[in-house]
C-alpha cells in the first residue's frame, strides 16, 4: 500500500502530469519501481502526505475525461443497483400446480412466452406471463421440467424443476380409479374421515412447506441475480488492470523496436 | 440490446465473432501508448452505462453510449466494447460468452459509423452538441437495426421485432442523444485534444486554429 501511495504522492506534486495520458501509462511502472526500491536499499518515505480526497480533487481538476465520466458514475451509483437488462425466471411447485415468475433485473417481464420442456426435449406446453410477470401451469406428469422464457428482443433464460419436487400423486399412473376406491372404502366408515392417513398427512405437510418456502426461494433467486456494488467496482478494476498490462506490453514492444 | 445465448444459429455467431475480431484487430493496431488511457476510461463508461436504466413501458432498456465512444475512440471502440461486454457478461449476466462476438459487432460498428460519418462534421463550424446528439441517437438506432437483422436470422417475425426492439429504444435514443451531446460539447470546450487523438492530419490543423 505504501509504495502505491508514495507513487501517487509523487504525482500529486505535479498535477499537470495527470492530464497527460502518456504519463498515466507510466503509473504501473512507477508503482513497481517504488515497490522495488522499498525492498531494496534506496527507498525513503515521501516528504509530503496527500489525503485521498486531495488526490482525487487534483485528478478531477486536471483530467476532463474523468470529469465527464463522473456524472455517469454518480447516476449509476445512485440507482439501487437493480438496473440493467437480463431476463430471469423462477418457478416453484405450489399444491398441484406450478407457479412461476419472469422478471428483468428491475421489473416484472410481462407477456413473455414460457415454453415448458419435458425430458427428451418434448414441448409440453407454452404459457404466457401476465402483467405482473407470473404464470401458472398444471403439470400432467411427474418428470423433470425445463422452463424456457424467451423475449422478443433476444433475451432468453431457463429454469429447471426436478421430478422429486412435483407432488407424489403425479407418479400414480391412474389416479381416478384409486380415488373412487378410497371413496368407496371410506364410505361406510365415518370414523376414519376425521384422522387422515399418513400419506395424506405427508402430502398436506409437503404442500404447506412448499407454499411457505416459495417466497423465500423467490427472494433468494432475485438476490443472487441483483447487480452488486462489488461487481461494478470489480469490473472497473479489471478494466484498469487490462489497460495497465496492455500499456506495459506496448512499452516493452516499442522499446525492443528501438 | 444484449443478445442472450441459445437464440441465434451457430453460423451467425461465428460470422459475428470473425467480423468483431477483425474490428478489434484494427482497433488494437491503431492503439498506441498514448491512447490506452482514453480507451480504458471509455471502456469503463461503456461497462457502467448499461446499469443506467431508461423506463419504457413494460420492457426495460438501458444506455449504450456507443455513439460517444465511437466519436472519441474511432476504431478503438471495438476493443473497448469487447472488454466492457465481456465483463458485463461475467459480472452482470447480460448477454453471454458465445454471443460476445455478435454483441460486440452490433454495438461497436455503429460507433465506428458515427466516427466516419459525423466526426468530420464537428470541424465544419456546426454546433458540437447537435453533432453529438445525432451521434448518440444514430448509434443506438443502427445498433437496434443490426440486432433486428441478427434476430431475423433466428427466425423471428419482423413486426414483433420492430415493436419490441425499435419502439422500446426510441426513448433510449433521445436520452442517449442528450447525454452524448452534452458530453461531447463539454469535452470539446474543455479539452479539445481528446478528439485530436484519433483525427486525420487536416482535422488536427483545424484544431490548431480553433484552440
Amino acid at each position: 500500500m505504501r509504495p502505491y501511495l508514495s507513487a501517487c504522492m509523487k504525482w500529486r506534486l505535479k498535477p499537470a502530469k495527470l492530464a497527460n495520458p502518456h504519463l498515466w501509462c507510466r503509473l504501473p511502472a512507477c508503482i513497481l519501481k517504488r515497490t522495488c526500491c522499498k525492498y531494496g536499499a534506496g527507498w525513503k518515505p515521501a516528504p509530503q502526505m496527500a489525503s485521498p480526497l486531495a488526490l482525487s480533487k487534483h485528478a478531477l481538476k486536471s483530467n476532463a475525461m474523468l470529469r465527464a465520466l463522473v456524472p455517469v458514475l454518480i447516476v449509476a451509483a445512485a440507482s439501487p443497483f437493480a438496473y440493467g437488462h437480463a431476463l430471469h425466471l423462477f418457478a416453484s411447485v405450489s399444491g398441484d400446480h406450478i407457479e412461476g415468475k419472469a422478471y428483468y433485473s428491475d421489473s416484472p417481464a410481462a407477456g413473455i412466452p414460457v415454453t415448458i420442456v419435458g425430458p427428451d426435449d418434448e414441448i409440453l406446453a407454452t404459457v404466457r406471463s401476465d402483467v405482473s410477470g407470473t404464470f401458472t401451469w398444471h403439470p400432467t406428469k411427474r418428470c423433470d421440467l425445463r422452463f424456457v422464457a424467451e423475449s422478443e428482443d433476444g433475451h432468453r433464460t431457463e429454469f429447471t424443476i426436478a421430478a422429486e419436487e412435483l407432488p407424489r400423486s403425479r407418479s400414480a399412473p391412474e389416479p381416478e380409479p384409486s380415488v373412487i376406491e378410497v371413496a368407496a372404502e371410506d364410505g361406510p366408515d365415518d370414523s376414519d374421515r376425521s384422522s387422515p392417513s399418513s400419506a395424506d398427512l405427508e402430502r398436506l405437510v409437503a404442500e404447506a412447506v412448499s407454499r411457505e418456502v416459495a417466497p423465500l426461494r423467490e427472494q433468494l433467486d432475485a438476490a443472487t441475480h441483483r447487480t452488486q456494488l462489488r461487481d461494478i467496482v470489480g469490473g472497473l478494476g479489471y478494466i484498469a488492470g487490462v489497460a495497465g498490462l496492455f500499456a506495459l506490453w506496448k512499452r516493452r514492444t516499442s522499446r525492443s523496436d528501438r | 440490446m444484449h443478445l442472450a445465448e441459445g437464440i441465434v444459429p451457430l453460423p451467425v455467431l461465428a460470422g459475428g465473432a470473425v467480423l468483431a475480431a477483425s474490428g478489434v484487430a484494427i482497433g488494437l493496431r491503431k492503439l498506441d501508448e498514448e491512447r490506452i488511457v482514453p480507451v480504458a476510461v471509455m471502456a469503463s463508461s461503456l461497462f457502467v452505462a448499461s446499469l443506467i436504466h431508461v423506463p419504457v413501458g413494460p420492457a426495460s432498456a438501458h444506455l449504450v453510449m456507443n455513439g460517444l465512444a465511437g466519436l472519441i475512440l474511432g476504431w478503438a471502440v471495438f476493443p473497448a466494447m469487447l472488454v466492457a461486454l465481456l465483463l458485463q457478461a461475467l459480472f452482470f449476466g447480460y448477454g453471454g460468452l458465445t454471443t460476445l462476438g455478435v454483441n460486440t459487432l452490433n454495438m461497436a460498428l455503429p460507433g465506428v459509423l458515427c466516427f466516419l460519418l459525423l466526426r468530420p462534421l464537428m470541424y465544419g463550424g456546426r454546433s458540437v452538441f447537435v453533432v453529438g446528439f445525432f451521434a448518440g441517437a444514430l448509434a443506438v438506432a443502427v445498433a437496434c437495426t443490426m440486432l433486428c437483422l441478427t434476430l431475423l436470422t433466428a427466425g423471428r417475425g419482423i413486426i414483433p421485432l420492430a415493436q419490441g426492439v425499435f419502439l422500446a429504444h426510441v426513448p433510449v435514443m433521445l436520452v442517449e442523444g442528450l447525454v452524448t451531446g452534452s458530453a461531447v460539447s463539454f469535452l470539446y470546450r474543455v479539452r479539445p485534444e481528446t478528439f485530436a487523438l484519433w483525427s486525420k492530419p487536416e482535422w488536427s490543423a483545424a484544431h490548431a486554429t480553433i484552440s
